[in-house]
């Protein structure tokens, strides 16, 4: 079954045309990959998703739900979670607190934990412990009490992870998610990731750049270029693709000896 | 102690002094100090917006105002007495601030101050204009009861220390709730805070109207304390700019700020005696060197020096525990 279906969506920016009919499903329960070269729509497509770019034509549907009148704070509680391209914390704040933000949606009645009445700080103890486990799941548990921006980077990309699952989503949206990551980081990451997967039975879409990463965990990738569908299928297949290779590498001219 | 307790103990401590002071001081003082405890409430409010939720506001000025005049109108026309021109006071200004916070909604950074400067000048051009409000004249309140009771200097002190002790706590109760966390998320990145579910216009709206209630009540208290308001106070936007001070001089996002930082902008005009009006350039250089030296303002200042001296206390007995939990292995 698909947990996403995008039809033909359409985004321009001006008389730019970022996204041109893109048609993708991803099946839920997958590790799904999105690439494509720059400039092709990836980045744009995520955020018609997140819902942070709104979309002229076409449609997005998850589970079956419309998402064109949500906004970025909805989908949340729909159990649609994201990360960041470049790392985006919550600075001043320490890992603790950044976990305990991603659980908003589960915040439950504002006025109760505004006004420390006894169902809010219930609630407020529940979710505490939910953090406390999650920074656990994510080996955190010593820089629980340490302000984010000074964690190494390392660290940052793991407490991102953990504030998007703290949600509890059933999709998680990944925007370039090894982007500035060496080669030991990107392998770490690569199992967090299919954990992510496998253990808490979490859809993950992944934008990507690194093809390492896409084929150590993508069980099905969707290739965009120039805002369009160019291929489609597992990460081996994908590779070889012609039309994908010459998106990526220009077109195969016979070389004269 | 952890560092909580400490805090804990040294809140405590700090209100129980306050509690007992007016028993040794001349109640010209304990008059003094109930004027700052009302700037020390608008400052809490100016704090919850700027330094936490990260909305600068140079108008907060016209949420006194509100407050202000809500409460001497209401004793001049009603013969109210404080408790009701207090309420009234903050929900007036609560509402209008839920209003201004929604059409200030886009706004952010500079052209957010300046929308609330804005704010700050109508206010006071409305007070100075429409006959209701007396202008220069101003209007005078009759001596103050509480609850049918008549209070003087003491006993006014006392009503503007539980209702600063009740401001704090509330204040308190929300930036360690998930609501305070969500306004400190908005401030470090509005687009996470939407991608955790954070609703921005909510949040703000939410945020602009508490902060503006809170200050309205700090108003409410000047007046019954002066027993008289005009434009002479609030005809224009200093009273804010000297809000924003305290809360930039104090310490953002720290209660403990926003009162050393109300105390500082209350106390250095009245000790400047005569030359009161070089009161302007003192602050404007404690602005500049806060930003520059130190800008997590007095608060933050004194908790650095406060874990300083407690890390160096605290060295030699972990060290003395280490070595005989070592000797015992």
């Amino acid at each position: 079954m698909d947990l996403l279906t995008v039809r033909g969506v359409r985004v321009f920016f001006g008389g730019l045309t970022a996204l041109d009919g893109v048609d993708m499903n991803v099946p839920a329960g997958s590790i799904y990959g999105l690439i494509g070269p720059n400039g092709a729509g990836k980045t744009t497509l995520f955020n018609c998703i997140s819902r942070f770019q709104t979309y002229a034509n076409g449609s997005i549907e998850y589970r079956g739900r419309d998402l064109s009148n949500l906004g970025p704070h909805d989908v949340i509680r729909l159990g649609i979670a994201r990360t960041f391209q470049n790392i985006n914390l919550f600075r001043s704040r320490s890992t603790l607190d950044n976990i305990l933000i991603g659980m908003h949606s589960h915040l439950g009645n504002p006025l109760a934990a505004m006004l420390s009445l006894p169902s809010g700080l219930k609630r407020e103890a529940a979710l505490r412990e939910r953090a406390d486990r999650m920074a656990e799941m994510f080996g955190l548990t010593d820089v629980l009490d340490q302000q984010v921006v000074h964690l190494p980077f390392g660290y940052q990309k793991r407490v991102e992870l953990a504030r998007a699952l703290a949600a509890e989503p059933t999709l998680l949206l990944l925007d370039e998610p090894v982007a500035g990551c060496n080669e030991e980081e990107t392998r770490e990451l690569s199992v967090i990731i299919r954990n992510i997967n496998r253990e808490r039975k979490v859809t993950v879409l992944v934008v990507e750049h690194d093809m390492s990463l896409v084929r150590a965990v993508c069980d099905e990738v969707t290739v965009l270029d120039f805002g369009r569908n160019i291929a489609r299928g597992s990460p081996q297949e994908i590779l070889n693709h012609p039309a994908v290779v010459e998106a990526y590498l220009g077109e195969a001219v016979p070389v004269r000896a | 102690m952890s560092e909580r307790g400490w805090q804990l103990t040294l809140t405590v401590l700090a209100f129980g002094i306050l509690l007992a002071l007016p028993a040794v001081i001349p109640s010209f003082y304990a008059s003094l100090l109930a004027f700052t405890f009302a700037y020390v409430i608008a400052a809490v409010g100016v704090n919850l917006l700027t330094g936490y939720t990260g909305l600068v506001t140079v108008g907060h000025g016209g949420f006194f105002a509100i407050g202000a005049y809500a409460t001497a109108l209401m004793a001049k026309h009603l013969g109210t007495s404080v408790v009701p021109g207090l309420l009234v006071g903050a929900v007036l200004a609560g509402v209008i601030g839920f209003g201004l916070g929604m059409i200030c909604l886009r706004l952010g950074g500079a052209f957010l101050a300046i929308a609330t400067l804005g704010f700050a000048l109508a206010v006071g051009a409305i007070l100075n204009n429409w006959p209701v409000f007396e202008g220069r004249e101003g209007i005078q309140l009759g001596k103050n009861s509480v609850l049918g009771l008549q209070v003087k200097d003491v006993g006014f002190y006392y009503v503007v220390l539980v209702v600063m002790a009740l401001v704090m706590l509330a204040s308190w109760s929300i930036i360690r709730s998930g609501v305070g966390r969500a306004f400190v998320a908005m401030r470090d990145s509005e687009r996470a805070a939407e991608a955790m579910g954070i609703h921005l216009r909510l949040y703000k709206t939410l945020a602009f109207s508490i902060s503006a209630a809170m200050t309205g009540a700090g108003g409410a208290l000047f007046a019954h304390h002066n027993r008289y308001v005009s434009t002479e106070t609030f005809g224009d936007a200093w009273l804010s700019v000297d809000f924003l001070t305290a809360v930039v001089v104090g310490g953002q996002g720290s209660l403990l700020g926003s009162a050393l930082g109300a105390g500082f902008v209350v106390m250095v005009p009245y000790y400047l005696g005569e030359l009161r009006d070089f009161a302007y350039i003192l602050n404007g250089v404690a602005l500049i060197a806060v930003l520059l030296f130190a800008p997590e303002g007095m608060a933050g200042v004194l908790a650095r020096l406060f874990r300083r001296i407690h890390r160096r206390c605290a060295q030699p007995i972990t060290r003395v525990v280490n070595q005989v939990s070592v000797g015992r292995g």
